[in-house]
């Protein structure tokens, strides 16, 4: 299983967008590497006032694409290319407004073991039973998986 | 990117996080000679941090061109300088962890971004495409 995580500015893009969204980015994604490891989309909405460019509230949506490790330059560039247009078209944005990373399965699990070690060690379980618990209900409720910014 | 997640176990008020998306910004570009339009930052709270720390940033860095350890180990002095100031924590109670991911791994404005110090040339060119 290989993790796109799509962090989006609140009301920046809207919440029907997302299964299309999805839809297309894993369509993209079996396109360019096959469609073993499945990708799995994990939204992550932004509340307003939360994020920022250029030392402004920001409207760039940020999307980090797991994918294997020492991929070649040439498969990574033509998957970023195909990502980013399908984003664009989709969300009927411009590509400046995307930051897309195809970031190796390693340095990945680097950024998400920094994100549980910064937590005391029983933060880390409740972390963990709340990110389970709201990506199980927003399955149910949305029809897909999201997290919330804020614990 | 960067891209700078900014955990707290509280809220920071909106005039803070302001202040300090502004101080990283400007920390950030002051060391690496970065454009600040390529540094995003993001505020996230409810975090039960380790015991002491007040805000806990993990920053994903492009590494490489001319980003040495020396340089490296200057953001993460500025940048943790920087939150503190901005803040109003004390400088101790302010973590900084940075990943480097390689410049060609990303895309911003629908390119492959630049490696470090060479941000000029990328910048005039995309200028030409529009």
């Amino acid at each position: 299983m290989r993790k796109i995580i799509c962090s989006v500015q609140q009301r920046k893009i809207a919440r029907a967008l997302f299964p299309d969204l999805e839809a297309a980015l894993k369509r993209c994604y079996a396109e360019h590497f096959g469609a073993r490891p499945a990708a799995v989309v994990i939204w992550i909405e932004v509340p307003h006032g939360q994020g920022y460019t250029e030392g402004r509230l920001s409207d760039v949506s940020w999307i980090m694409v797991e994918v294997e490790d020492g991929l070649t330059q040439s498969r990574r560039e033509a998957a970023m290319l195909a990502l980013a247009a399908e984003w664009a078209r989709v969300a009927g944005v411009s590509t400046d407004r995307i930051v897309l990373t195809l970031c190796d399965s390693a340095v990945l699990g680097l950024y998400l073991a920094a994100n549980r070690k910064r937590l005391r060690p029983l933060g880390r379980i409740g972390h963990l039973v709340k990110t389970l618990a709201a990506l199980w209900s927003s399955r149910r409720r949305d029809g897909f998986l999201s997290v919330p910014a804020n614990l | 990117m960067p891209l700078y997640n900014l955990a707290s176990r509280e809220a920071l008020e909106p005039k803070t996080r302001e202040a300090v998306a502004q101080a990283v910004t400007r920390a950030h570009c002051e060391v690496t000679g970065a454009p600040a339009e390529f540094v995003n930052v993001m505020f996230v709270h409810g975090y039960a941090l380790a015991r002491g720390m007040a805000i806990s940033a993990i920053g994903g860095v492009r590494k490489g061109g001319t980003r040495t350890p020396e340089v490296v180990e200057r953001l993460r002095t500025a940048l943790q300088d920087a939150i503190a100031r901005a803040s109003g924590k004390a400088i101790e109670r302010v973590e900084i962890n940075l990943i480097g991911i390689a410049s060609n791994w990303v895309m911003e404005g629908g390119e492959i971004m630049p490696d470090p110090g060479a941000e000029a040339e990328w910048l005039a060119r995309r200028a030409g495409d529009r």
